[in-house]
């Protein structure tokens, strides 16, 4: 399969400007669900995606951290996203348009979550459910 | 883990104003599992903070918490341990709060060696006041209030803790909630100062310190053949940034008396214990020796 | 001899700065106190450790005197220049001793009427030990040109040089005894002021208003201080800090002064009686943290011995100018005592007046003096500290037997009808609350929600409303109606009441009127005691006479005239009587 045609699929169901915008969107997932699902899995996920998502897959530790939850999770996707607006120029600093990153991300990470779905079939797929942390498993499944 | 109290007996019903994927969740989750983990319960323990996103931590828990100024959680901490040293008395703030305008109470806790735990929230930027530099912050850092890039060396709490004489330095990543909890939890049955620097992605304003940029180079010290007794080895991981930051137990000094351990007047009492007993008992006459000074 | 007044006078010591004058005046000071005489101790020095002039004055009677005077009969000359520095506080009659080796002009002293009195001291403090005795040659000739009894000096000499070793104590003893012996055959007969034990006076202490609030604060059940040193105040933890262990009080001398209000406030936090204490210069740094207590509702007492501003000023100087400045200190608005003791023993009473107050309505509370005030020795009777009369007053708490019984959760800020809300500290299962510097609801959990904020304002403030009513009205002192009253607030007390004195002796008409609880200002109180006034005049160590704007803004009363003194020298009562001359002369009167 093809990293463009991968990245392609995700920039257009997330209508993201750029290309690169939505290869920032895909490391940043793909990274996270390195930090929580266990080596077998991370393995068999990377079969089924193009090579060049290979080294993102890669476990960091040897076990994932059973207190990575959905907030961490969510960092690493909000990350890839920008939550300023410009300049405040009543208080100061930057004007936040972080009210909207949570859900937002929730959003971008449903685009990656869907391109995933549409390359693993639904044994993986339950297998993943089972192991993400608690709420990313219903995004996940909802995706 | 296992935990002997229920981690949800820190829960708050407070509405909580971190951004989303903000690393302050995973300290918040680490440090009631830690308490939770020694059995410490919510009225057997302070949390004092300064100013800051994180430093609203305690009011997100059901514990004894103190927000105070900007800065000054330390004297406040240190002397409610001296008063009443049975409570667990941890230091919750950010980078900022502790490194900069808290920089010289920083700096005399690490010789002091009160027995209470500090965990610095470091995201390498003021996030409350919306993204200006803070000491953490690498040199170069472009920011509304360092538009040129910071013009300073990045202030080194590890190196600054280890020169100054602390007995417990620890260095953890929000995005390792396991190690950060256990960490803690060593920092707090430490007896003496524990510092334990979180490294913590600000994901709104810190586009540069991400969970990324920490992933690529974060290691364990405990993976490679390190002993935090080890001073010199210590002095030179502190100084261990750009390419490989390592986090875990950096150095410790067990056996060291605590300041309190060492206050000669609260061999009998503390000076809580006292004025409660004062005002049950007065017991004048044991002052009318002292005028014999004046005569 | 014509004219011998007996135990009625002043005597100088003058120096430079490391000769010895404070400590030798002091215990000078103490060998008049245990015979029974009344005495004033004033020191002058600088903010040095070496060089340039400083002196000690005492001032000796029979009856009690809470102000130096400046006519001062006896000059003990260390230094030539000092006899040129007091020449014009000396009073016919009287006498400068001196080392005769210092060549000293004769004549503006003959002009006066004052004796030149050389002796060899340096010598006699070479000959019986060294020279850095010379001040005990000088205390001793001035013990023997009065004719005051050698043995109360003896005593003084043997309990301060014990620690220094039996030979210092002889050698001193030695030196005293012979200067005492030769200034005695030499010129007490001249000498027409003399002193004498007073038999049957009762047991005195001689202190300072320091040592006075210090004894207060621990009697009162204070057992945490956290401070930085800065002058005037120093001498308050010191004097905690040397106690014995028994008494448990912890001490902190902290890395700077937020340090020192930061560990006060965490201290009183857990439910210590805690405290600090500083001059101006350290309070300014304790701002912030006075708004932390304020908005946070945890006692937090402050000592602040004032000194010459502003900046670093005049360090070891009086002043009173700081009372505006502590009374609004902090941003925003939020509640504080402030009561300023006039005397010693009002002192006393401060020290732990103020943890009741602070307590009572969980709010920080500075308790104010000056220089002066905290490091004049003064003749107390030792009756008048008395520990027995010390009340202990914890304010609205919960005890944990309370606790056990709440059936609610606790709520450290419930709003009540006073504005105090029941305390509990941290420790008991029921007790655990947050506190926080943002605004807050009952819970001491961060709320912006604009309701409560309006009910948190008025709760905080409110607690003024229920303080005020027991702030103390101001003092009066002299004739129930008099053509001026002296308006003054602190340690003008003592030589406004001096001055009273001695213009109501003199045929005129004067009284005193003295505030001493200052914020919240007992307005009703004071409108009716203004109101009783035919001239007010309000004296006060300062520029801008903070006491008599304070006055207007608070009951829309103006004085109608100002004696104003910034010059860092405590008032003496001829100043404040020549000033009130003048106003009378300038047509202020009726």
């Amino acid at each position: 399969m093809d990293y463009a045609q991968f990245l392609s699929e995700v920039q257009k169901d997330g209508s993201f400007g750029s290309r690169e915008e939505a290869e920032a969107l895909v490391v940043g997932v793909l990274m996270a669900m390195a930090e929580v699902l266990p080596t077998a899995q991370l393995d068999a996920l990377a079969a089924q995606l193009p090579p060049e998502t290979t080294v993102y897959l890669r476990r960091p530790g040897s076990q994932p951290d059973p207190l990575f939850d959905s907030h961490l999770f969510l960092g690493w996707v909000v990350s890839t996203l920008d939550a300023t607006g410009s300049r405040d120029k009543t208080v100061g600093g930057l004007d936040l348009t972080a009210a909207y990153s949570g859900e937002e991300a929730v959003r971008r990470m449903r685009c990656v979550f869907s391109a995933l779905k549409r390359r693993i079939g639904p044994d993986q797929q339950r297998e993943l459910v089972a192991l993400l942390p608690e709420e990313v498993d219903a995004w996940f499944l909802n995706a | 883990m296992v935990t002997r109290l229920d981690p949800k007996l820190f829960d708050a019903t407070s509405e909580i104003t971190w951004c989303a994927g903000c690393g302050d969740f995973a300290i918040l989750k680490s440090l009631k599992l830690a308490l939770a983990d020694l059995s410490i319960e919510p009225y057997q323990a302070l949390v004092v903070s300064g100013i800051g996103c994180g430093s609203k931590l305690p009011d997100y828990m059901t514990i004894n918490g103190y927000m105070t100024i900007h800065g000054r959680p330390l004297p406040v901490a240190t002397a409610a341990k001296l008063a009443n040293p049975e409570l667990h008395v941890v230091v919750v703030n950010g980078d900022g709060d502790s490194y900069g305008i808290g920089g010289n109470h920083f700096v005399q806790s690490c010789r002091r060696n009160p027995n209470i735990t500090q965990i610095v929230e470091n995201n390498q930027i003021y996030g409350l006041t919306k993204g200006q530099y803070s000491p953490t912050s690498d040199k170069g850092f472009v920011t509304t209030t360092s538009p040129d890039g910071a013009i300073e060396l990045a202030f080194n709490p590890m190196s600054v803790a280890l020169a100054a004489g602390a007995t417990f330095i620890a260095r953890a990543f929000a995005g390792e909630p396991k190690h950060l909890a256990q960490l803690i939890g060593e920092g707090i049955q430490h007896r003496g100062y524990a510092l334990i620097d979180v490294l913590q992605p600000c994901v709104t304003f810190n586009r540069v310190n991400t969970y990324d940029w920490y992933r690529k180079r974060i290691y364990h010290l405990e993976d490679e053949d390190y002993d935090p007794v080890d001073r010199e080895a210590a002095w030179e991981k502190a100084h261990e940034w750009e390419e490989r930051i390592p986090i875990g137990v950096l150095y410790r000094r067990d056996g060291l008396p605590t300041y309190e351990d060492q206050v000669a007047t609260l061999s009998d009492g503390s000076p809580v214990s006292r004025i409660i007993e004062l005002a049950r008992n007065p017991r004048p006459q044991q002052y009318e020796s002292l005028k014999d000074g004046f005569l | 001899m014509a004219n011998v007044v007996t135990n009625d006078m002043s005597i100088v010591i003058g120096g430079d700065a490391g000769q010895g004058v404070e400590s030798s005046g002091a215990g000078f000071a103490l060998s008049f106190a245990r015979a029974g005489l009344h005495v004033f101790g004033l020191q002058d020095y600088r903010s040095r450790i070496r060089g340039g002039h400083n002196f000690y004055q005492i001032r000796l009677s029979e009856q009690q005197r809470l102000s130096h005077s400046n006519p001062v009969h006896l000059v003990l000359a260390l230094t030539p220049e000092t006899v040129e520095l007091h020449l014009d506080q000396l009073a016919e009659g009287g006498a400068v001793i001196f080392p005769d080796k210092f060549e000293i002009d004769p004549e503006p002293l003959e002009k006066r009427g004052v004796r030149l009195d050389a002796l060899p001291l340096t010598r006699i403090a070479e000959e019986h030990g060294s020279r850095v005795m010379t001040n005990t040659a000088a205390l001793g000739a001035a013990a023997g040109i009065t004719e005051f009894p050698l043995e109360f000096m003896e005593g003084v000499i043997r309990d301060n040089f014990a620690a220094k070793g039996q030979q210092v104590v002889d050698a001193n003893l030695k030196v005293a005894d012979a200067a005492y012996r030769l200034a005695r055959e030499r010129y007490g007969a001249e000498f027409r002021f003399k002193l004498a034990p007073v038999k049957g006076a009762p047991r005195r202490l001689l202190m300072n208003g320091n040592e006075a609030l210090a004894m207060g604060a621990l009697a009162g059940g204070c057992r945490f201080v956290s401070a930085y040193p800065m002058t005037p105040a120093t001498s308050i933890v010191e004097w905690l800090a040397a106690l014995p262990h028994e008494y448990g009080v912890v001490i902190k001398h902290s890395e700077d002064e937020i340090a020192a209000a930061c560990m006060a406030i965490g201290a009183s936090y857990v439910g210590a009686r805690a405290m600090t204490a500083t001059s101006g210069g350290g309070f300014c740094l304790m701002v912030e943290a006075m708004g932390l207590a304020g908005m946070t509702e945890v006692p937090l007492v402050i000592m602040e011995a004032q000194r010459g501003g502003p900046s670093t000023g005049l360090p070891t100087r009086t002043e009173q100018s700081d009372l505006l400045f502590v009374i609004h200190a902090s941003q925003g608005e939020s509640p504080r005592i402030v009561i300023a003791p006039g005397t010693v023993e009002e002192c006393f009473e401060a020290g732990w007046r103020a943890f009741n107050l602070a307590e009572r309505y969980q709010c920080p509370v500075v308790v104010m003096t000056d220089t002066c005030l905290a490091s004049s020795l003064r003749t107390v009777d030792a009756d008048a500290i008395d520990f027995a009369a010390v009340e202990i007053d914890r304010g609205p708490t919960l005890t944990y037997e309370e606790l056990d019984r709440l059936s609610d959760g606790y709520r450290r800020f419930e709003l009540t009808k006073t504005g105090v809300s029941p305390r509990a500290f941290p420790g008991h299962p029921k007790s655990v609350f947050a506190s926080s510097s943002d605004e807050h609801d009952e819970t001491g959990h961060i709320t912006e929600e604009n309701d409560n904020r309006r009910r948190m304002m008025r709760k905080r403030m409110g607690k003024l409303g229920e303080a005020e009513k027991e702030m103390r009205p101001p003092s009066w002192y002299g004739p129930e109606k008099a053509d001026f009253t002296l308006v003054c607030w602190g340690s003008t007390y003592g030589p406004c009441k001096e001055a009273a004195d001695e213009i109501n002796d003199a045929g005129g008409s004067a009284n005193v009127l003295h505030f001493s609880d200052l914020w919240p200002v007992p307005a009703e109180a004071a409108v009716a005691a203004l109101g009783r006034c035919r001239r007010t005049v309000a004296v006060e160590q300062n520029y801008t006479s903070q006491l008599a704007r304070l006055l207007r803004m608070t009951t829309g009363i103006q004085v109608d005239g100002t004696l104003n003194k910034y010059d860092g020298r405590p008032f003496a009562p001829e100043e404040i009587v020549a000033g009130l001359s003048k106003e009378v002369a300038s047509g202020h009167a009726a």
